[in-house]
């Protein structure tokens, strides 16, 4: 099927096995090609702006598709002609910011691009200066200009508020203006990439290629451990490089301790959002568990720098394994009794039905992953569709529901709580002897390779491309909230303001989102409140 | 209901929070703490400081005083344990010190300096005696005439060997 698309778009493959393929597209076709495979169920992943002067001809864009009914990803690389390429967010919502990312970045014109403006780079960062292209210094710091303008339409009941100061205490700051009549919020705007960290440039030009797992752990303060894991599989992938199944098995075993511990402490912030603190103390008491565990089998409750090219760092004896048994077997006995008290309550179950609704087909045009297109009725997960370290050899389900509300997000992430301790259990029970790491291999020079997890807030994907020396020379990581913000908008819109907290909360955006919202009258263009939605709801939301 | 039966849950289970820092807090076996150089047994080898992804462990070469210097910046570190992973003479180990709160810079540092050996032929400090040594172990007694030579002193000598042995024992 995917096959038949591509060779009807004289679409030249490169590779082609089980779990990818990689394809290269003539320019004047990647727009039929996109809507082609749009159609086929295979969902936009991510896109990669590549400046490949180092390596061939000029620049190009990857855009990489998630085929899960085939379980395979497509990987379709289209060269720059004079620097442009046409645009394939007309045809498939999802790609929009990949493509502004592309555009400022590596700069690349799209093409038909419906809002090509910046989406990354700052409004006084100059011109023409793209910083992820290979001759722009990695420590250069361009003087800054004087921002555009921007000249908007004005509407008479809105008026337009520039929000901030942004709030550098958390990883993730993100700004939120929410327009509201009444109590009501009709219009919702979001505004990110505050704080751009540049990882990507600092990864290609000063790290070699065993040092890159530890930063990759440190993209996320919450699932840090998934995005290493999905770097060390896309070189593992690039390189051919054999892995341990007992390292396989200790990768998987963390990973599901690294859901519970994350899926946890979101109930417990939900729970505050609502106001039921006596639930957020519950599930962080079970959670401080898992933390020790952490502690127990890596050296540190986060942040568990087991993972390296090849393998991981350290095994797990049988104490630890006891150790491990005995705290699975108690949390799950607690959260199980917990979460029966707490799915009785009607109060709180009033505040997550049917509010913040994602209908599935808007939730499939952006591209949702993870628990938030679960709880839309999408059955998607990199676990089953992409089995990676050792869940092809396990067994568990997949919780999906079709509601789309905040309570049905709940749902999802309780359900697979309760599937992460059964995976521990099985991996516990199956744990192969042998060698954790595999040393011994090659980097290639030039070789792509692809590595995706199911992260506690869906689809991780990492990109990479290898060079000489243990370098990486392109290396792009998407976390899954990238895909999940652009479909806030659709669920606060028609949503009373005090519910705006819990709907943001819902998708488990690492809850920064919460700090830095503006609360405008839209009647008469008055601000009401700047500054941490909490409070601005106690304020205003009545 | 249920609300009630949370409240029953919560007494059962008692006080959770930890008394710290009014009281100690233990740390288990194989913690990443604050990590350590052991200046005797430190070769100078460098490997650390190539492992390091935060590039926290630095050496660089005091050319005129002869001293290879290994400078541990605390700051920067990121407890990951590569150090300890690569360190042949088990010379950096990760402790179970946590509390690293400080009023003085100084306390972030460790320095190690460690001396150099001159190259016979040209006498520039090129590699540290440790470090000599402990390659010696590795090399068979007719390779170790060589080891007091700088690499670039070396290429030239044993290029002139090579060249002499080829053109049958006359020098060519």
């Amino acid at each position: 099927m995917i096959l038949d698309i591509l060779r009807k778009n004289d679409a030249e493959v490169i590779r082609h096995d089980e779990r990818l393929i990689i394809t290269s597209v003539p320019n004047e076709k990647l727009e039929e090609v996109a809507k082609e495979l749009f159609s086929a169920n295979c969902y936009y992943a991510t896109g990669v702006g590549v400046d490949e002067r180092g390596m061939s001809q000029g620049f190009a864009i990857y855009h990489i598709f998630n085929c899960e009914n085939e379980g395979k990803y497509i990987v379709i690389k289209t060269f720059a002609r004079n620097l442009t390429i046409p645009s394939i967010t007309p045809v498939i919502e999802g790609a929009n910011w990949a493509e502004r990312e592309a555009m400022d970045m590596i700069g690349i014109k799209f093409d038909g691009h419906p809002e090509p403006e910046r989406l990354i780079l700052p409004d006084d960062w100059p011109e023409g200066l793209h910083p992820l292209r290979k001759d722009f210094p990695y420590n250069k710091r361009p003087p800054s200009i004087k921002p555009k303008s921007r000249v908007k339409k004005k509407d008479p009941n809105t008026i337009e508020v520039p929000v901030g100061p942004y709030h550098p205490a958390l990883h993730e700051p993100e700004s939120f203006e929410l327009y509201i009549k009444g109590e009501e919020i009709v219009e919702a705007k979001y505004k990110g990439f505050h704080v751009h960290r540049g990882m990507e440039k600092l990864a290609e030009s000063r790290m070699t290629i065993n040092q890159i797992p530890f930063l990759a752990e440190r993209i996320c303060g919450i699932c840090g451990f998934t995005h290493s894991c999905a770097y060390c599989q896309a070189v593992e992938d690039a390189a051919k490089i054999d892995v341990p199944e007992r390292a396989l098995y200790i990768r998987t075993l963390l990973l599901e301790i690294e859901r519970i511990h994350s899926h946890l402490l979101w109930f417990g912030v939900v729970f505050h959002l609502l106001g039921f603190e006596s639930g957020f103390m519950h599930t962080w008491r079970i959670r401080e568990d898992f933390m020790n565990l952490a502690e127990i089998l890596t050296g540190n409750r986060k942040t568990y720098g087991m993972n390296l090219i090849g393998g991981v760092r350290r095994a797990i004896d049988e104490s630890k394994k006891r150790k491990v048994m005995r705290i699975v077997e108690g949390s799950k006995r607690d959260t199980v009794e917990i979460f029966d008290n707490v799915m009785g309550m009607r109060e709180l179950l009033n505040r997550m039905e049917n509010v913040g609704v994602l209908p599935k087909k808007e939730a499939r045009g952006i591209g949702v992953v993870g628990p938030t297109a679960r709880g839309s009725g999408i059955d998607t997960d990199v676990r089953i569709d992409h089995p990676y370290a050792a869940y092809g050899e396990l067994e568990f389900k997949v919780p999906v529901y079709k509601t789309g509300d905040v309570l049905s997000r709940v749902l999802v992430r309780y359900e697979e709580v309760l599937e992460s301790f059964w995976i521990i259990e099985q991996v516990l029970d199956q744990l192969p002897q042998g060698d954790i790491i595999n040393e011994n291999y090659k980097i290639p020079e030039f070789a792509i390779g692809l590595g995706a997890t199911e992260a506690p807030r869906g689809e991780d994907v990492h990109f990479l491309i290898t060079e000489r020396e243990n370098k990486v020379y392109r290396w792009h990581p998407r976390a899954p909230t990238y895909n999940n913000l652009p479909a806030l908008p659709i669920m606060l819109v028609g949503e009373k303001l005090a519910d705006a907290p819990v709907i943001i909360g819902s998708i488990d955006p690492c809850f920064s989102c919460t700090d830095h919202v503006s609360i405008i009258d839209a009647e008469r263009g008055k601000i009401l409140w700047k500054g941490p939605l909490n409070e601005g709801v106690r304020t205003w939301g009545g | 209901m249920g609300r009630l039966r949370l409240i029953g849950k919560a007494i059962s289970i008692g006080r959770v929070t930890e008394k710290y820092p009014f009281a100690p807090i233990e740390v288990p076996e194989g913690f990443r703490g604050k990590p350590v150089i052991n200046p005797d047994e430190c070769i100078g080898c460098s490997a650390c400081a190539n492992a390091c992804p935060p590039q926290a462990l630095q050496v660089y070469d005091d050319l005129k005083r002869g001293i290879r210097v290994i400078h541990f910046f605390l700051g920067r570190c990121i407890f990951c344990a590569r150090c300890q992973d690569v360190c042949p003479t088990d010379a950096i180990r990760l402790t179970k010190e946590f509390e690293l709160a400080t009023l003085s810079e100084e306390d972030l540092h460790q320095v190690v300096e460690l001396q150099m050996v001159r190259c016979k032929e040209c006498g520039r400090p090129f590699d540290t005696f440790r470090h000599v040594i402990y390659l010696a172990k590795e090399l068979p007694p007719e390779q170790r005439t060589m080891m007091f030579l700088c690499p670039e002193c070396r290429a030239k000598k044993a290029s002139k060997i090579i060249s002499f042995a080829k053109g049958g024992g006359k020098i060519v």
